[in-house]
């Protein structure tokens, strides 16, 4: 029997099918969560606004906001200082908060942001201007469109002599602790190479006081640098630097000016030395102490920091022997060999290896571990137990190493053959012809013009171990074949076979130097021969 | 008078519409036959290297297999359910299971390689690690039990009344063998994409694979012999004797109930799939929507749509039904094979069917709408033969 | 022929066991780690050039169709390319790699797995394992039903669409005959820059690891196809990160046929069990129905004692009736045939 009461199917369906596809429909539109948008851009300005988070969760997504959109709207008004619309204190002290002084409670701080931000957005969009987000979701959206990608910046020897002749030599102007002592001390002498030698008081970084961290009364490199540099300097005169991506963008950065030759920062650091542990240890450590040309290396870096990552203090004072908190654990022999390092030694000497240079032979070497012969190139000098001179400046380093000559060829140009005919293989393809001794004069050439290489390649021969490799170095080093045979050996699972062996050594230094005939170029070595020749 | 020639018999004309689409299906059937054989399935198919299966796997084979499942529902529930009010369902269902499954079997004969191999797997090499080895086993095993539950009928045509005598005394050992063959191939013909979760959607991957196949081709036989029945009681009505016109409201109100429950039955498990692979962040992509039209669209609705006609007495409504789920397992097989299968690809590397794939499988329904025509027209389908009237139920 | 219900269902019960003795026993958490001595190819795609060689080679060593463009011509490397029926391998190259600037070459073909899913899937078993290591196909028993390159998780193999009646699975073989000759695979033979390792499969991993150690940094420190999908007997090592050369780091450790072994153990249950359960529903059935029949019978012998009983004692009181009725009228008929004389008697008198 039918019902026509009000359940009947027939009023029923439709409603059923409407209700079903508008759920289907509902599940795709509502998605779930936050999510990256397709486009996210990057920009130096980005500071998520946090404030909140000290109360408790969040209700919504943190708000990204972008300095520079809002600096760059209100310079347009030259309104006088420009942080001031926004920051009520940016004065030494300060911690650049928003509208306000302190975090009371949360009701109060969202006002605080509530209420301005959306007053101002009003009043630009009333005048026409452009303008900020209206609406709630707007600001705190749920998809990411901004990734902070800031670049340091990094006060190197150029930027500093620019602010040197800026400051019309006025080294009290940023260098603040030493206004009284500087008189006192320097008298009206200026801080140039080769003035004031013998004073051993140095002029410090700001990073020696300015840490990551602020501390009972110092403020924090980030906060000193934009407290001071910005609003006591850069603000009002020229350049004027209001935004975040005139000095934190990479492509600005490229863009500043460069001072050719900048004079040499001097903090009291010595010209030439003999690095060793500090005192208290030396009675500990038993390998020679490495002669060490610190004006040398100096011109091979573009700031202090390259090295004196932390502070201007010696290596060894935070680095002990066997680590202390200060160096972060980090032990002194670690801090000079660590291989992965920017800022040792060692890791420095790695970079320079990875250069398309030098890639040529040291991309087949096993790398990540110090070969054995290095030691001796570095650690020339005499134990640091029989130093009676600590701290040790000297003039010259001639004492402590062989005369740096230049790159000699213990053989004779007859010794090293001319043009080098592989044939071993001879198949397919034509005898591969080597112009041999070509090649070594080019590398003599390479090594001569870097400074590092031709530091550690002091003997030459050790240039032929780049492709005469794990074997005596003499004048007539083994044939390949000698080593490399058959493919695939089962007790020599590590050794290529002979085939291989040259074109992974061939082409592969090819490929890291990128140098011609590139890697599929097979005639560019070998003349490919016609089916059924026999040989060229 | 004597000599006036007497009124020719009005002759019915062989050509009807359907004859002349059928005639021209044939025709082009055969053509495609011809292409397949001589110029192999990349003349005739779109299947590639990353798309091997195609629209003869996913519709013939999968949703052919399926909606035969009638077969063994029916006879189950006559023959061990004892749900006599049905009988005169059986051996509609019988026929339409047995055209079934041996026009799935001619459609293989097209998509297989070196279709005179087919029976290699049983006689020549075993690969009893394959579940495609048990589904062949069980279908091919299945397949001579639907000829011989069907033989009775024929049997009952040629007036070979031993035989037939023999064989319903096979009923129940063949109903049983029915259902316990289906159970597997049914159920094997989805764990045949367990062994490519990396292919298939999370969504329609699960390890219940060979659960939902099962029990969704149950609902697919319920659905399929209202739906045949529907066409038979529209064009052979004449031939249906009075038990078959009696019983009828009874088959589709019975039907109809048994499939509201599987149906419902069926979703709560796909729910707990979900569960199972933790899958309900998936819902909100664009294949998550199309995974729940299926579901809402053509299981849960359907299922409704039964529950109300078979409450209400609304024939009309379950017949919907009836067709909403069939075309919801279509869907379903579709999806698993084909929509849902390979769904990570670029669009460009992505498989759909050829006019020629198409036309096969048309070709391959219309025989077998062919041959069942043929068959009902002459054999005791819808009507009891009348040396077999009285006391009839089965002779055991 | 009569067959009783109890021989049917011990003849069920004993193919059941048959079949669960007779299938795949599989310890369900036995590894395999391959057979013992078994080789394999390690490919460093930081060493490799592009320079397709290996095609070549295989080309040649498999007596495969010339191709369109021939082997030298570099240019078809602008498009990425998978094996088709007439190349077992092909190498693709992958521009823009972060931290590279130069593009990376891969090499792909099948990457003879321990435990390959198109074996287990293969219906009339035509895939072997071999003990070298090397999975090969056998084209005399496959009937090409495609269901291989259904399973193959890494997409290898390739059917010749093209043939009508003796269609291929087309897939590298390690070139399992020269590996019996003692010879290299044709690929490993032609690489100018050992691109390609050939060796046991335990000392390919520790050449890998060498390489590892020897240059931090180079590369990815991952062997893809150690634990790939069960293990693979061909691993690639790479500075790129998997995915950008196309290499797919979701596939998971479990070997392909566990993920059927399940489904496939359950059969002897089905097999043995549903006979027990529709027969004992059967049995329930045939029970209610003859105790609903002898219930009925029983009704209706009541039913027409009762009525016959009533019938009775209704023919007894009609009888009766009858009986008195006739009284009744004859002795009024004989009241009345008295008065009759009487009356006559007194005519005669008067």
């Amino acid at each position: 029997m039918a019902q026509k009461g009000i359940l009947s199917y027939r009023r029923i369906l439709p409603v059923l099918i409407l209700a079903v596809l508008s759920g289907l429909f509902s599940f795709y539109v509502i998605g779930c969560g936050p999510s990256q948008a397709d486009y996210v851009e990057k920009r130096p300005d980005i500071i998520p606004l946090e404030a909140m988070k000290q109360f408790g969760d969040l209700n919504r997504p943190v708000v990204l906001f972008a300095h520079d959109l809002h600096t760059e709207a209100i310079i347009a008004d030259d309104t006088g200082t420009v942080c001031l619309q926004c920051h009520l204190d940016i004065s030494a002290e300060s911690s650049f908060k928003y509208m306000r002084r302190t975090d009371e409670d949360a009701e109060t701080v969202m006002n605080i942001y509530h209420d301005n931000c959306l007053a101002c957005h009003q009043e630009y969009e009333e005048a026409g201007r452009e303008s900020g987000p209206l609406i709630c979701g707007d600001c705190h959206l749920r998809e990411t469109v901004y990734e902070l990608s800031v670049s340091p910046l990094a006060l190197d020897y150029s930027l500093h002599q620019r602010h040197v002749v800026a400051a019309a030599d006025s080294c009290g102007i940023c260098h603040h602790v030493l206004d009284d002592e500087y008189a006192e001390v320097y008298g009206d002498d200026r801080i140039v190479e080769g003035v004031s030698r013998g004073v051993s008081g140095p002029l410090r970084s700001c990073r020696d006081c300015h840490l990551e961290e602020a501390v009972e009364g110092v403020r924090s490199m980030r906060q000193a640098a934009h407290g001071s540099c910005l609003s006591d300097c850069h603000l009002d005169n020229e350049p004027r630097l209001a935004t975040c991506g005139s000095c934190h963008d990479r492509t600005r950065q490229a863009s500043f000016a460069t001072m050719e030759n900048p004079p040499r920062l001097w903090a009291g650091q010595p010209d030439f030395m003999l690095v060793a542990p500090g005192a208290g240890e030396r009675n500990q450590a038993k390998l020679g102490s490495v002669p060490f040309s610190h004006v040398g290396h100096e011109s091979f870096t573009s700031r202090c920091r390259s090295c004196h990552h932390v502070s201007l203090q010696p290596c060894h004072e935070c680095h002990t022997l066997a680590g202390s908190p200060a160096g972060g654990g980090v032990t002194l022999q670690r801090a000079m060999h660590d291989m992965n390092s920017e800022h040792s030694c060692v890791g420095c000497h790695e970079e320079q290896k990875a250069g398309a240079d030098c890639a040529g032979c040291h991309g087949l070497m096993e790398q990540g571990r110090l070969s054995d012969h290095a030691c001796q190139i570095c650690h020339a000098g005499p134990p640091p137990i029989n130093l009676a001179d600590v701290g040790g400046r000297y003039n010259s380093l001639d004492d402590f190493r062989p005369a740096r000559a230049e790159m000699r060829l213990s053989f004779s140009e007859d010794d090293i053959p001319g043009m080098v005919s592989i044939d071993i293989l001879e198949d397919q393809y034509g005898p591969a012809l080597l112009p041999h001794r070509a090649i070594v004069e080019s590398l003599r050439r390479d090594i001569a013009a870097n400074r590092v290489a031709t530091h550690f390649h002091g003997h030459e021969d050790v240039v032929c171990q780049g492709c005469h490799h794990h074997s005596p170095v003499g004048q007539k080093p083994p044939l390949c074949e000698s080593c490399h045979g058959e493919p695939f050996d089962e007790g020599y699972i590590h050794i290529p076979g002979l085939y291989g062996a040259y074109h992974r050594q061939c082409i592969g230094c090819h490929e890291r130097m990128n140098i011609e005939p590139g890697r599929t170029d097979c005639e560019g070595c070998h003349i490919k021969k016609k089916p059924g020749e026999k040989s060229l | 008078m004597a000599d006036m020639p007497a009124a020719a018999p009005a002759k019915r004309s062989i050509l009807t519409p359907f004859n002349v689409i059928a005639a021209l299906i044939v025709i082009v059937g055969i053509v495609l036959t011809i292409l397949r054989f001589t110029k192999g399935l990349g003349a005739v198919t779109n299947l590639s290297h990353s798309n091997p299966w195609g629209f003869w796997i996913g519709f013939d084979l999968l949703t052919g297999v399926a909606l035969a499942a009638g077969g063994y529902v029916t006879a189950a529930s006559v023959e061990i359910f004892g749900m006599k009010k049905f009988h005169s369902a059986v051996r509609p269902a019988i026929l339409t299971g047995f055209l079934g499954y041996s026009f799935v079997v001619v459609a293989l004969l097209y998509d297989v390689g070196r279709p005179w191999r087919l029976p290699y797997p049983f006689f020549v090499s075993q690969g009893v690690t394959s579940v495609m080895f048990e589904v062949g086993a069980c279908v091919a095993l299945y397949l001579t039990v639907l000829f011989l539950e069907f033989s009775p009928a024929a049997a009952e045509w040629l007036g070979a009344s031993r035989l037939r005598r023999l064989l319903v005394r096979l009923t129940l050992a063949l109903t049983i063998l029915g259902v316990v063959l289906s159970t597997l191939h049914q159920s094997s013909l989805g764990a045949m994409f367990l062994i490519a979760p990396s292919k298939l959607h999370p969504l329609w991957y699960s390890p219940y694979l060979p659960v939902f196949f099962f029990v969704s081709s149950i609902a697919a036989g319920l659905s399929m012999v209202l739906f045949e029945g529907t066409m038979a009681h529209r064009y052979y009505a004449d031939r249906m004797d009075e038990e078959h016109m009696a019983e009828r409201e009874g088959v589709v109100f019975g039907f109809g109930k048994a499939a509201a429950l599987v149906l419902g039955g069926y979703f709560a498990t796909k729910i707990f799939g979900i569960a199972l692979g933790n899958n309900w962040a998936l819902l909100f992509t664009p294949y998550g929507l199309w995974f729940l039209l299926e579901m809402f669209g053509f299981v849960l609705l359907p299922c409704f749509l039964f529950a109300i006609g078979v409450r209400d007495r609304k024939m009309g409504l379950i017949k919907t039904a009836a067709v909403i789920t069939v075309l919801g397992i279509m869907l379903n097989r579709l999806n698993v094979s084909l929509i849902a299968f390979n769904w990570h690809l670029p669009a460009a590397e992505r498989y759909f069917p050829s006019w020629m794939e198409i036309g096969v499988s048309v070709f391959i329904v219309t025989m077998g709408l062919l041959v069942y025509r043929f068959i009902v027209t002459r054999m005791p389908i819808f009507f009891t033969h009348p040396h077999y009237r009285s006391g009839s139920h089965g002779e055991k | 022929m009569t067959v009783s219900r109890r021989k049917f269902l011990q003849w069920v019960a004993g193919a059941g066991i048959g079949a669960m003795s007779a299938g795949t026993a599989r310890a369900a958490h036995g590894v395999f780690e391959g057979y013992p001595g078994s080789y394999g190819v390690l490919h460093d795609t930081t060493l490799c050039i592009g320079c397709r060689s290996c095609e070549k080679a295989c080309n040649e060593v498999n007596n495969l169709p010339a191709p369109e463009v021939p082997f030298d011509d570099l240019s078809v490397l602008d498009e990425k390319r998978r094996t088709t029926a007439a190349a077992y391998t092909v190498v693709n190259r992958y521009d823009e790699i972060e931290d590279h600037n130069r593009p990376v070459f891969r090499k792909q073909q099948c990457n003879h797995c321990l435990e390959p899913a198109c074996a287990s899937a293969c219906f009339v078993g035509a895939f072997t394992k071999t003990p070298e290591g090397a999975v090969v196909y056998d084209v005399s028993v496959c009937v090409g039903c495609r269901y291989c390159m259904i399973a193959c998780p890494f997409d290898i193999p390739a059917f010749e669409y093209d043939e009508a009646l003796t269609p291929r699975i087309m897939k590298c073989t390690l070139c399992h005959p020269r590996l019996l000759e003692g010879k290299l695979p044709g690929c490993v033979e032609a690489c100018p820059m050992e691109a390609l390792t050939f060796g046991h499969r335990n000392d390919l991993i520790a050449i890998a690891q060498e390489r590892f150690r020897k240059y931090p940094g180079r590369y990815v420190e991952h062997i893809y196809g150690q634990h790939e999908m069960g293990g693979t007997n061909w691993f690639t090592i790479t500075g790129a990160p998997l995915e950008q050369i196309g290499l797919r780091t979701d596939l998971g450790t479990i070997p392909a046929p566990e993920f059927t072994a399940g489904a496939l153990a359950i059969v002897p249950m089905v097999i043995g069990l549903w006979p027990v359960l529709l027969g004992g529903i059967y049995a329930i059935n045939r029970r209610k129905e003859k105790i609903a029949q002898s219930e009925k019978e029983t009704e209706v012998d009541q039913a027409v004692t009762a009525t016959r009983g009533e019938a009775e004692a209704k023919a007894k009181a009609a009888a009766e009736s009858f009986k008195k009725q006739k009284e009744k009228a004859v002795e009024s008929a004989v009241k009345k045939a008295l008065a009759e004389a009487e009356k006559n008697k007194g005519k005669e008198e008067s």
